[in-house]
């Protein structure tokens, strides 16, 4: 894999690399930014439409909701963050360890895989999450009990790929242990592929937890997170639309941000790019 | 032909062992004993005594495997097990529920093909015009907006505002459209962008250079030889996207109460009734096989180079 040197990247690159940060950065201290506290229940103040006071309305405790989106963005960005994080972790490792030895280590690993890739990743995801009870953490360990695999089938073709190439076998002559030829070798030449599809699956895992927590299988009440808020508003949708809406405007646009972002990412390290068949979406 | 139906159904095994032994394994580590919540869901608090006698009763007092064995000699004879709530038999709830989602999963993709399949050509037509530019705009919004908002945006323009569809519509055929047109709006937003690139692919190859130079018209390139060419990606995305299907009817069948196996399986959830939700995960684990299996056949009679599955 060629890289590219960071100078000729180009500029939407670097614009929506700086969306981003500016969107991470906010959302990590977005505690402290809210123009209201968040989860302050008001009962004078219910369901108040969108106005100077309360930019995007109130909801049926009379929270403001403006504060619980800026509030509920770490939660939604976060747990996506780690979801990925642990999910191609996890899944390269596998991957290339099956890939690298072979043999019975090799068919072993991959029968596994088989099993959650011949099944709707998200069907399973429902099922484990409803069965561990709901929460934030039972939500991530099912999501990603059920697309690590993803991960593990690329690394594994990827690390065949190149397992063969002189420079490994150099490596192997030099006495070089295979761990140090599975890090130091075989994993930058793979990283590009992984970090695409990476990417690609960021705003895939905002809908999964968005969709778990809709589902009341996600983040408990009252914590603010996107997917749930829009769930609670579905009650009000006849008197009070915004509840519903805005909560799912950003959330719109925020997957948006890193579709592009992704996109972008593919375009630069993909090779054979548009072809990437492994990108499923989840819910 | 035949020879590698049989392996590929032979290959369902080890991923049908493996799915069930997971599930198993599931609802044993899950919280909240499966006696406790039958003997509750009768209304009663149970005394330890009663827990105890109904434990023996379903066999949860032996081990693991033992139990895991005698589920698995059951389902092989078509008994999935009864639910907790009714005592009623979890097939039996799977075939009720079964044609509410066949028919909402069949409309949402006859909707999804009859849009995507000429969106996608046109596209690749008007490659790089304004037309061009706007549908795919308008399908990279759509892959960002999850089926969930959809269905609460479509709920409140046409059910709400404009009152042309009842809310929450149950068992009526006229309450499918809405759930069915949420799905096929997700699906196309990819469909179309698939269709789009796979036609522009098809368009660049000799064959087509060649007919071109032949005279042939433009039209009849397109619908005889590009479209032919181009449905084998058109299966392809079909068979990959009844996993996304299945879920979305999960999803979209809870907001909109419609009978189907989501609404069940979300029911089951919310009351702990195991044997339904395995059941459930069973049934789709089967389905998506039969469904890729199907599909790759469907290779071999638009592409007869294709010869083995």
């Amino acid at each position: 894999m060629k890289r590219k040197n960071a100078g000729h990247l180009p500029k939407s690159f670097w614009i929506l690399v700086i969306l981003i940060s500016l969107l991470v950065v906010f959302s990590l201290f977005s505690k402290h930014l809210t123009p209201y506290d968040p989860y302050a229940t008001e009962p004078s103040n219910v369901l108040q439409p969108p106005s100077a006071a309360h930019p995007f309305g109130t909801d049926g405790h009379g929270r403001d909701l403006l504060s619980r989106v800026i509030v509920g963005s770490k939660t939604s960005i976060f747990s996506a963050f780690a979801l990925i994080a642990m999910t191609s972790i996890f899944g390269t490792l596998i991957g290339m360890i099956g890939g690298y030895y072979g043999g019975w280590v090799d068919a072993f690993l991959m029968r596994i895989t088989d099993v959650f890739l011949s099944f709707p990743d998200i069907i399973l995801a429902i099922a484990v999450a409803g069965v561990l009870g709901g929460g934030l953490f039972n939500a991530i360990l099912a999501l990603f009990l059920t697309t690590w695999t993803q991960f593990a089938r690329l690394a594994r073709s990827s690390t065949i790929s190149v397992k063969e190439e002189a420079y490994i076998h150099a490596a192997k002559l030099s006495g070089c242990s295979s761990p140090r030829i599975i890090f130091l070798h075989i994993l930058p030449n793979i990283l590009g592929a992984l970090i695409v599809t990476a990417t690609l699956h960021i705003s895939g895992m905002m809908m999964g937890i968005a969709g778990l927590s809709f589902l009341g299988l996600g983040v408990k009440v009252p914590q603010a997170e996107w997917g749930s808020m829009i769930s609670e508003g579905r009650k009000y949708l006849q008197t009070a639309p915004w509840v519903a809406i805005y909560p799912s405007v950003v959330m719109v646009a925020v997957m948006m941000l890193f579709n592009l972002f992704g996109d972008q990412v593919r375009d630069l390290l993909d090779p054979k790019h548009g072809k990437n068949l492994l990108k499923r979406n989840t819910l | 032909m035949y020879k590698s139906i049989a392996k590929r159904l032979l290959q369902f095994i080890p991923v049908l062992l493996g799915i069930t032994f997971m599930t198993f394994a599931l609802m044993a580590i899950a919280p909240g004993d499966a006696a406790t919540v039958r003997l509750s869901a009768g209304g009663t608090t149970p005394t330890p005594e009663m827990v105890a006698a109904l434990q023996a009763e379903m066999g949860l007092d032996r081990p693991f495997t033992l139990q895991y064995f005698s589920w698995l000699v059951n389902f092989l004879s078509g008994d999935l097990g009864n639910s907790y709530f009714g005592n009623t038999p979890v097939m039996d709830k799977i075939f009720q529920a079964l044609p509410f989602t066949l028919m909402m999963a069949a409309l949402s993709m006859v909707l999804t093909l009859a849009v995507s399949i000429p969106l996608g050509i046109y596209t690749a037509v008007r490659r790089d015009k304004w037309d061009d530019f706007l549908i795919r705009g308008l399908t990279f919004v759509g892959n960002a907006v999850p089926n969930f908002t959809i269905a609460i945006l479509l709920i409140y323009f046409f059910a709400l505002k404009l009152r042309w569809f009842p809310v929450l519509a149950t068992r009526d055929p006229i309450g499918a459209i809405l759930p069915a047109v949420t799905l096929a709006i997700v699906m196309s937003s990819r469909y179309i962008r698939q269709v789009r690139a796979a036609v522009l692919d098809e368009l660049a190859k000799d064959y087509v250079v060649g007919a071109r130079a032949r005279g042939i018209k433009e039209k009849t390139i397109l619908y005889k030889h590009v479209l032919k060419n181009v449905m084998v990606t058109i299966i392809t995305l079909t068979a990959i996207s009844i996993g996304s299907l299945l879920a979305g009817t999960v999803v979209v069948e809870s907001i909109f109460n419609w009978p189907g196996l989501g609404s069940m399986v979300m029911e089951a959830i919310g009351r702990r009734d195991y044997p339904v939700i395995q059941g459930f995960v069973v049934w789709v684990a089967i389905a998506y096989m039969m469904v890729n299996l199907i599909a790759d056949i469907s290779y071999t009679w638009f592409n007869p180079k294709i010869r083995d599955i």
